[in-house]
Order: C-alpha cells, then sequence, then structure tokens
C-alpha cells in the first residue's frame, strides 16, 4: 500500500526528517573507516570464553614479512609492507597507502598459553588466536536444586 | 502482507528526485589507491583486505574505470568485538581514465588483499594534437 505524502507532495512530511537523517547517519558511518587511519594496520580485538582473537587487516603485506611476538600478556605484531618494484621511469598520480615498517603492542585483559597460539593470514587479513589456559577460563556454576 | 520499502523521494523544485538506498546492509568502504604511470601504462592498487575474490568486479566503460567488492566476515563465530578499529564491508571505487589507455587490454590480479589493475597505454597513439592557433 503506498503512502501519499501530506499535501500531495508540496506540505510537510512528518517522516521526512527521521529518513534525512538516517541516510546522513549511513554516510557519516560510511566515511568513518576508510583506509585512511592515523594506526596502520587496524585491529580488531575479539574476547570469547576460550581466549582473544586479534585480527588485522594487512593488504600487500607477505605471510614472511609479519612477525608475531608474545610476551606475559603483551601481544606485539610488527611487519613490513613493501612498495612493488616497478622499476625506472614510474611517476606516482596517487599515493593514498601508507608503506613501509609498522609495529603494533596490545596488553591483552589476561594471560594466555603462549603454546597454543595460532595465526592465519588469508586475503590481506592476519588473524591471530590466542588460546587462555584451562584453569583460566571462566567456570560455570551449576545451581543445585533447593 | 509483505512489508514494502519504499525509496526517499525529495521534492526539489518540484521535480521528484529518488535517492538510491544501497540494498545490503553492509557499509561501502573507499579502497585507498596508488596509482602510479609507467612508460606503458597506468598501474593502479586499491587495498581490499578481505574482500571476496569471486565478488571483485572490475568495468571499463566510457572511460570510466569502476571497481567493486565485497567484503568477506572477519568476525571469529564464538567471540565478541571488544576493540575495533575497522568494520567488515564492501569496498567501491571509480576512477575516470584519460583516452590513452586501451580499456580492452586492462589485466587484473588480487593478492595478499591487493587490487592490481594494469591500464596499458593503446600501441597507435590515437590522439590527433590540434594546433592551437593564437593571434
Amino acid at each position: 500500500m503506498a503512502l501519499i505524502p501530506v499535501g500531495g507532495g508540496r506540505g510537510v512530511d512528518p517522516f521526512e526528517e527521521f529518513r534525512r537523517m538516517q541516510s546522513e547517519m549511513n554516510r557519516m558511518l560510511e566515511r568513518m573507516p576508510t583506509a585512511r587511519v592515523e594506526e596502520f594496520p587496524p585491529m580488531n580485538i575479539w574476547t570469547g570464553e576460550e581466549g582473544i582473537v586479534v585480527t588485522m587487516l594487512v593488504p600487500g603485506v607477505e605471510e614472511g614479512d609479519v612477525d608475531i611476538t608474545l610476551q606475559e600478556d603483551t601481544l606485539t605484531i610488527k611487519g613490513v609492507r613493501r612498495p612493488s618494484d616497478e622499476g625506472e621511469g614510474v611517476t606516482y598520480h596517487r599515493r593514498e597507502r601508507s608503506l613501509g615498517e609498522f609495529a603494533r603492542s596490545v596488553v591483552l585483559p589476561y594471560r594466555v598459553d603462549a603454546d597454543k597460539a595460532d595465526a592465519m593470514f588469508d586475503g590481506g587479513v592476519l588473524g591471530v588466536r590466542l588460546a587462555r589456559p584451562e584453569e583460566d577460563r571462566p567456570q560455570h556454576i551449576k545451581i543445585s536444586g533447593l | 502482507m509483505a512489508k514494502e520499502s519504499r525509496v526517499p523521494v525529495k521534492e526539489s523544485e518540484g521535480r521528484a528526485v529518488a535517492e538510491p538506498e544501497k540494498i545490503r546492509t553492509a557499509p561501502v568502504f573507499t579502497p585507498a589507491a596508488d596509482i602510479r604511470e609507467k612508460p606503458d601504462g597506468i598501474l593502479v592498487e586499491l587495498d581490499m583486505p578481505g574482500a571476496d575474490a569471486d565478488s571483485i568486479n572490475v568495468t571499463f566503460e566510457k572511460r570510466t574505470l569502476s571497481v567493486y567488492a565485497r567484503g568477506r566476515s572477519t568476525k571469529p563465530s564464538g567471540y565478541t568485538l571488544s576493540h575495533g578499529e575497522y568494520r567488515d564491508g564492501d569496498y567501491e571505487r571509480s576512477f575516470t581514465v584519460s583516452t590513452l589507455v586501451d580499456g580492452g587490454k586492462i589485466d587484473a590480479s588480487y593478492s595478499a588483499g591487493v587490487l592490481r589493475l594494469f591500464l596499458p597505454f593503446a600501441k597507435e597513439a590515437q590522439a590527433r594534437t590540434i594546433k592551437v592557433k593564437t593571434r
């Protein structure tokens, strides 16, 4: 059932403001995480009962150029993004991608088992899975019958 | 009864102008681009980490190079986000390209999250230089 604007389209539509705000919010949210972030590479930290997963966007970084170290409760991911060598006679028209070395450190909220850490690298996305030691995991307490 | 979603219509100077909405709710990002010119063509590199390689769409029409790709989710299942610096989303960007480029021979490859496009210059110089007469 089609809604006819109030006043045949020339009057005030009470929902106009809402729609305008919504589309403006959508545009703002789209613009925010562009590749021009101050921190390269951008990282998300996910927590769960089993431990922590850190995902990082590292396009153009070779697997061999990433160094992940875990010391006590600090995870450090270092690496370098190299420009592709195109030889002589090349001029840049646009340069928006940040190249060179990067290093990010994060202090984890709890200790993790370094032996069980594992990292995946796929399509420019690095994922580091850190397991919480068994004894540190939250214990579910059963409520016994009253 | 199915809900009908309406495209918002704005009246502007008597004409109704429809604002196109996205169908997908995922945000659309403009991938960062490095554009370099080599003697034999133009090299475009776009950062599109996490894109679904099968969904990458590169088109060249009327001097406009358009790139679109869907993003795959980087969310590990069973976990919640406690610190977020980026969002998952799709990628889209367009460029206007000079007429020297041979649109039919564009080479595209996607590796390690970077889409590399090479736009070769056309072999024959198609543009004829027109001398400007000055008085």
